[in-house]
């Protein structure tokens, strides 16, 4: 056995705390062994010793007036001063209480108040008009004669007026042509002839 | 009063019954007083913290759940305001022993002859005295705990919120640094 147990059992055994099996294996180790005789007999020693050291000494009064002295603290201490605080532990479910609340305005504050994001701000653009305008009217028959005797008779009438030197304050005829694929050109070149001759 | 156990007295106690708390503190200001000299060495300190003690604990008996025995629930506070106590204390120290050192009238102190006619037993006692001090705070309070006040590691453990075998290995490792220190008186 390692003479470092035993020193650990020693001091146990000092305080009353080891095994009587244990006890038996430390009898054993020091009869063989005059190190751990000797730590044995330096460490009662020391506990004697320590046990013997002197307290101090007080009066007999002393101990008469101690709980005088302290009774009359408490009795001198408010009523408000004897209630526990603000972080005793019953007060913590108030601060937790407080804390849910806090949270849940915070929550509809920030639910019904946070910045909407950002709408797409919308451009408005003939070329996206006349692509959505083919694209309706392409299957639908209807919706071509429509724009046909409408629109077309609007753009006529545009160009009249331009012709008047009179710009239309609400379409920018020559960038909307220039935009134009050259199909759709003859397409709207062959639809103004049609609507010049009638 | 006399006759009731502790746990009625704390009982009543915590309604704000200050008879039954003085009884509670009669019955303990030995052993906190005690205790709480071990720590300070002198009797206006080891006063003040054994009334802090009771004072801290009739504040906090509305906290105190019973769980472990009241004796052991003021341990724990004596034991904490000792250790805090301490810890202001070295701290002050620290300034102290650097203006000692370091003033010349702190010189002429170092350099005087320590007192003659000394028995060697009271010498012994005095070495004891202070390498039992100089102990790591851990272990000083374990062997106080367990030396002084006589408590097993059981109860030492409650008081410090340790396990057993912690306060069984600071006792171990307190005595080995105790007869280093001493192999010269032992």
């Amino acid at each position: 056995m390692k003479c470092k147990k035993i020193e650990k059992w020693i001091s146990d055994n000092i305080d009353g705390e080891l095994s009587e099996r244990n006890k038996n294996k430390v009898e054993e180790h020091l009869q063989k062994c005059s190190l751990c005789r000797s730590y044995r007999v330096g460490l009662e020693k020391i506990h004697r010793t320590a046990k013997n050291l002197d307290s101090e000494k007080v009066s007999p009064d002393y101990w008469k007036d101690f709980p005088l002295k302290i009774k009359a603290r408490l009795s001198s201490l408010t009523p408000e001063k004897r209630k526990p605080g603000p972080f005793a532990p019953w007060w913590k479910w108030a601060w937790i209480g407080a804390g849910l609340i806090l949270v849940v305005f915070i929550g509809l504050f920030l639910f019904y108040f946070k910045a909407k994001p950002e709408q797409e701000v919308y451009v408005f653009s003939y070329e996206d008009s006349l692509q959505r305008i083919s694209q309706e009217i392409g299957s639908n028959s209807e919706l071509e004669d429509i724009f046909n005797l409408v629109i077309l008779a609007s753009i006529g009438e545009s160009l009249e007026e331009s012709r008047r030197e009179i710009v239309p304050d609400f379409f920018d005829l020559s960038s909307f042509l220039e935009d134009l694929t050259e199909e759709e050109l003859i397409f709207l070149g062959s639809e103004i002839k049609k609507g010049v001759k009638s | 009063m006399e006759d009731l156990p502790d746990d009625s007295l704390v009982d009543t106690a915590k309604k704000g019954n200050l008879e039954a708390f003085t009884e509670l503190v009669r019955r303990y200001q030995r052993r906190i007083y005690h205790t709480v000299f071990r720590f300070t060495k002198n009797h206006l300190d080891a006063d003040d913290l054994a009334q802090e003690t009771f004072m801290k604990a009739f504040k906090s008996l509305k906290e105190f759940k019973q769980k472990s025995s009241f004796y052991t629930w003021l341990y724990r506070i004596a034991v904490n305001l000792s250790l805090n106590f301490l810890k202001k204390k070295d701290r002050e120290k620290g300034r102290e022993d650097f203006v000692e050192n370091y003033s010349p009238s702190g010189k002429a102190k170092l350099s005087a002859s320590p007192p003659e006619n000394y028995s060697l037993k009271k010498e012994a006692g005095k070495k004891l005295s202070e390498a039992i001090n100089s102990l790591p705070l851990a272990y000083k309070v374990s062997f106080i705990l367990v030396v002084y006040q006589g408590m097993t590691h059981g109860q030492a453990a409650q008081v410090l919120r340790c396990s057993e075998n912690t306060v069984s290995w600071r006792m171990h490792k307190a005595r080995k640094i105790l007869q280093r220190k001493l192999k010269s008186y032992i």
